[in-house]
């Protein structure tokens, strides 16, 4: 039992830790691109 | 409310502003980094041990990583103990393992400054695990808490440099081990040799059985062939009855872990009845320090806000709005109690106060305490993120427990736990300033710092990570079978006790409906994911917001800045914690509290 729940903590872990690498790539918008012909709107 | 519940929230409040000053200026020390020499003296060895630098400052990734390694590792050794402490020294009662799925609760609870405690301390724990596992997590857990309001703070006060700053937070290691060894250290000493001077007792003697003066006959719940209570066809537990002419009388190391269980707005109690028990808060004087305990870091951190972003306007700011959400707590639940039961009302029992009664409800309170100070503790220790109880919240009235319910559900914002309030209440200021310049149709910018499409999506999670744990945690225990056998009260308030439940494990608070058994392989998984995401799924984004304001450049104030330190902001801040913290449990609140109110009162 024991290595299912360190197991489940371990799991829990790698959560938080994915968290600060994924909101290390999180930006804002992507600058818009520039167009030659200017917006359609 | 009466004179007298009044009088005492006055007392409360006077004393709490007159020691959070100096506590809140010495964090601010801390938090700018400037400690006199003779302590970094002491706190060399410690870092070249670490074999890391104080004023090697981290970005915010690298400093939560190193909080989440380090909070990992203690999570692996409270379990590790409470598996091993039936070979371990300090175990006089020969307390046996803890289960595997309560041991790792037990270790997620207490690593996360939850102590949510599916367990009875005086049958489950031996001193060392209570001790070396229990009281050391206490600690960290507080200073994990505020090294992260600091890095926050930081965040705001630093003079990035634009799009090339590295958005430096401070140093991990040098914050836990100052807030550690310079606040929480003596501050719980003091308060430890305070506490036995009060009769609270601290040994390492075996239990002791005494005779009692009568022999005493109680009811308890009758155990089928399994160990589990036997439940009648319509759920409630089979009663059965007995006597007895003794009492064992639990002993231990309690003064030492009180004070920094208070402190650190941990909460979880050395014996199962937590403050509501003689040996962890024997008088008046206590409880009333007690009380102030759990708010004096949290309200410290407000000054210490002020004092390191240069404007202690803003400091007061959050503090006001702390202030009057809590004071408005209070004037809802301490007359809800004092207002007492209509079905006793009706059976001609006196709910009158008088000088020789408390009158209102006093199910589940202490006598020596009666209904001021057992209703000014319980928004206390939930307004903060401490959990400790002086009474039992599950017979508080319908009304008296939806107060603590919804001021946990707020987001623990109101004054909240050591750290966590702060860091919490500075995320809704900055959605406010958000909303606020929307409505103006200006970039909005909180002391200079702009929020910006990034800050505001990292603010979004850090906002629903609890709502989320909670209201689907819920939803699950309610559907799952094995939820719903937790149940001791089926019904409007059997939904309020799993509904509380969740609540208070995702806002990281600890308290309990007791009702509910959550002891089981269920509840002990299910509270432990909400505990972990609730507390560290949170402070991710925080750190990473930090390090986003820590790069930015700080702006000079214009004539066109919304002020953030004035009644206006206040009100707004106020506004903003409600709709946006409150709305999300509106329906839940409705299912449970709501509903019980409404068949008590018809």
């Amino acid at each position: 039992m024991d290595i299912v729940w360190m197991g489940a903590l371990l799991a829990l872990w790698v959560v938080v830790a994915a968290m600060v690498v994924g909101l290390n790539r999180l930006e804002g918008p992507n600058p818009p691109k520039s167009s030659s012909n200017g917006d359609a709107s | 409310m009466t004179a007298s519940a009044w009088g005492l929230l006055a007392l409360f409040l006077a004393a709490l502003a007159v020691l959070a000053w100096p506590v809140g200026k010495f964090l601010a020390a801390l938090c700018n980094e400037r400690v006199p020499r003779w302590m970094q003296r002491v706190e060399a060895p410690l870092y070249k041990l670490a074999g890391t630098a104080p004023e090697r400052s981290m970005n915010w990734r690298t400093y939560a990583l190193a909080l989440l390694a380090f909070n990992l590792v203690g999570a692996v050794a409270v379990y590790a103990l409470q598996r091993l402490q039936g070979v371990l020294p300090l175990n006089p009662a020969g307390m046996g393992a803890v289960s595997a799925d309560s041991a790792f609760n037990t270790a997620v609870s207490f690593v996360s400054n939850t102590n949510w405690q599916g367990y009875a301390g005086e049958s489950t724990m031996s001193y060392l695990t209570q001790m070396l596992g229990l009281t050391v997590q206490n600690f960290f857990s507080a200073a994990t808490g505020i090294a992260v309001a600091f890095a926050l703070v930081r965040g705001f006060a630093r003079r990035g440099d634009g799009a090339g700053s590295k958005g430096l937070v401070g140093n991990f290691w040098a914050d836990i081990t100052r807030v550690t060894l310079w606040v929480l250290v003596p501050l719980s000493f003091v308060l430890a040799v305070f506490f036995v001077g009060q009769g609270v007792i601290q040994n390492f003697d075996a239990y002791k059985d005494v005779a009692t003066v009568e022999t005493t006959a109680f009811q308890q719940p009758k155990n089928g062939a399994d160990g589990q209570p036997l439940k009648d066809e319509k759920g409630a537990p089979v009663m059965e009855d007995a006597t007895t002419k003794t009492q064992t009388l639990a002993m231990g190391p309690v003064a030492s872990q009180e004070a920094i269980k208070m402190i650190g707005t941990n909460g979880g109690g050395f014996f199962n009845a937590n403050s509501a028990h003689p040996y962890e808060n024997p008088t008046a004087l206590s409880n009333l320090l007690q009380m102030i305990a759990i708010f004096l870091i949290p309200a410290a951190l407000c000054f210490t806000f002020g004092h390191v972003v240069g404007d202690m306007r803003q400091g007061w700011a959050v503090l006001a709005a702390m202030t009057v959400m809590f004071v408005v707590a209070v004037m809802v639940i301490t007359p809800a109690e004092q207002g007492g039961n209509p079905l006793f009302a009706s059976l001609g029992v006196d709910q009158m106060s008088s000088a020789l009664q408390s009158g209102g409800n006093m199910e589940g309170k202490e006598v020596r305490f009666g209904i001021d100070a057992s209703a000014l503790f319980a928004a206390i220790t939930t307004a903060a993120s401490c959990g400790a109880v002086n009474a039992m919240h599950d017979s508080l009235t319908p009304l008296g427990g939806m107060v603590p319910m919804v001021l946990m559900q707020l987001g623990e914002v109101v004054f909240g736990g050591v750290g966590s309030g702060l860091y919490g209440m500075l995320i809704f200021a900055m959605l406010a300033v958000f909303i606020a310049g929307l409505m103006i149709g200006r970039t909005p910018e909180y002391l200079g710092k702009k929020i910006e499409v990034r800050e505001m999506k990292l603010i979004s999670i850090a906002i629903l990570v609890t709502p989320i744990l909670v209201l689907a945690g819920t939803a699950v225990a309610v559907i799952a079978g094995a939820g719903k056998a937790g149940i001791a009260n089926p019904g409007a308030h059997g939904f309020s006790e799993i509904l509380y439940a969740l609540t208070s494990a995702a806002n990281n608070n600890g308290s309990a409906f007791a009702g509910l058994s959550a002891n089981t392989p269920f509840y002990n998984g299910l509270l432990a994911l909400a505990m972990w995401l609730g507390r560290f799924a949170m402070i991710v984004p925080v750190l990473a917001i930090a390090g986003s304001l820590a790069a930015k450049k700080r702006l000079p104030v214009t004539s066109g800045t919304l002020p953030t330190h004035g009644p206006l902001f206040v009100s707004l801040l106020i506004g903003t914690v409600l709709l946006v913290g409150l709305l999300n449990y509106v329906p839940a609140l409705a299912l449970g509290p709501i509903v019980e109110h409404l068949v008590l009162w018809k």
